[in-house]
């Protein structure tokens, strides 16, 4: 090694042309090294950056690192939530009825009819509709009675265990003082299919069935008080 | 340019070699040095690459069960917002005694004029069912007879400051003989849609 170097070192002493040649390659060299250690220093994040891909960004990771504590209690308090919605659907659930009986439906309006001293004239079943909530199946009910007798069917009804909606009346009264000519249009809701109810009872339990439907045992006799509807 | 010492006896070829000596140790010695700098870096890029890397595995190994939790709390929120609107759904489906407060309401509101009522309709809104317009509106129609035009009018009033009915009317004020007929139309209110 020693003897090639000073063996370049006679040639270039000889030759200028030579020496000039030393001066451009040392010089190219040189340069180069520098133009590379300043390259290098130029681009610190890149050489810095990950080898394989990152399963998400730096920046979301640390600012999920900052808020572990709170994603987690956000966890448990959405899991009690859960847990009390479910048992809330299990309740909610509860009244309605998977199936519809027609018979037993005009059995048990007859009966509170009677209880109530109402006449029925006659029940006639309506069409069936199919709402976002439950299916209906309508009625169209005729009664004659006493205003108070009507007040008290119509107090009655939605406490019957098999649910009745009364959703249209019409009251013709007698010119000669007699009973008041009575019109009830009734809606009778069930499960049905493609419904929310449906889907919460196909999901968290099952319904009381029809077969559960029980007389009133105390009915009531007074005015109807303002006041015991929600809405 | 440099001249020559007068008194220097070496030959010319002996100082260019002399020079050119000089010359290749001074490139070797800078690019030696360069090269060690050059490597100096390398190394250090490298081993900050690899500290690098290694609190970012920490960072990653740290937030994916945090990124998971987050995902399960959203997905959870999300499904008890939509569960929760069901239930309400199904719970204001529930039968109420709609049609007994609203009648309740009417006859509460005209009783004290002594009026004859003849005719009485009520009607409340129903949740709309597809292609049928007709169940969906809600109504209230009273027909009476008095002797006096002025209690049909106070029927009326009475009938407009009840809470329960709006867009109260007189649709119909005829007098046969002694008695006048009066029908008043109303729109029942209600907060709960009937299914």
């Amino acid at each position: 090694m020693k003897r090639r170097y000073s063996r370049l070192a006679q040639i270039a002493g000889k030759d200028p042309r030579v020496l000039k040649g030393v001066h451009i390659a040392g010089g190219s060299l040189c340069i180069m090294l520098c133009a590379t250690m300043h390259w290098l220093r130029q681009q610190p994040n890149e050489s810095a950056s990950p080898s394989t891909p990152l399963p998400m960004a730096v920046e979301e990771a640390e600012r999920l690192v900052s808020n572990a504590s709170t994603w987690l209690d956000e966890l448990e308090l959405q899991s009690n939530r859960n847990r009390q919605l479910v048992d809330e659907a299990h309740r909610a659930v509860e009244w309605v009825p998977r199936t519809y009986d027609w018979q037993k439906t005009m059995a048990v309006i007859q009966d509170l009819a009677e209880r109530c001293d109402l006449v029925t004239a006659g029940i006639r079943p309506g069409e069936t509709q199919l709402g976002s909530r439950v299916k209906i199946h309508t009625a169209s009910v005729q009664l004659e009675g006493t205003y108070e007798s009507l007040c008290n069917f119509l107090d009655q009804l939605p406490k019957l265990a098999q649910p009745i909606w009364a959703s249209e009346i019409t009251i013709q009264t007698n010119p000669d003082q007699g009973p008041l000519a009575i019109v009830l249009q009734l809606r009778v809701p069930e499960a049905g299919d493609r419904t929310i109810s449906a889907y919460l009872i196909g999901e968290f339990g099952s319904p009381l069935p029809m077969q559960a439907v029980s007389p009133v045992e105390n009915p009531v006799t007074e005015s109807p008080a303002k006041g015991t509807e929600n809405g | 340019m440099k001249t020559r010492d007068c008194f220097d006896l070496m030959p010319l070829s002996i100082h260019r070699r002399q020079l050119a000596s000089r010359v290749l140790a001074n490139y070797t010695i800078a690019a030696v040095t360069l090269s060690v700098l050059l490597g100096a870096i390398c190394v250090s890029r490298w081993h900050d690459r690899q500290c690098s890397q290694a609190s970012l595995d920490i960072l990653m190994q740290t937030a994916i069960p945090v990124r998971d939790n987050r995902i399960q709390a959203l997905k959870l929120q999300q499904s008890n917002e939509q569960l929760s609107k069901m239930i309400a759904a199904v719970q204001t489906a529930r039968p109420r005694d709609s049609v007994l407060q609203s009648l309740a309401a009417v006859v509460e509101s005209v009783s004290d004029f002594g009026l004859r009522t003849r005719h009485f309709h009520l009607r409340l809104a129903t949740e709309r069912v597809a292609g049928d317009t007709e169940t969906a509106t809600a109504s209230m129609r009273l027909t009476v007879e008095t002797a006096d035009d002025s209690v049909a009018v106070n029927a009326h009033d009475a009938i407009a400051d009840e809470d329960r009915f709006c867009n109260t009317q007189t649709v119909g004020l005829t007098k046969i003989g002694d008695v006048t007929h009066a029908e008043l139309v109303a729109t029942p209110r209600s907060e709960v849609m009937l299914p």
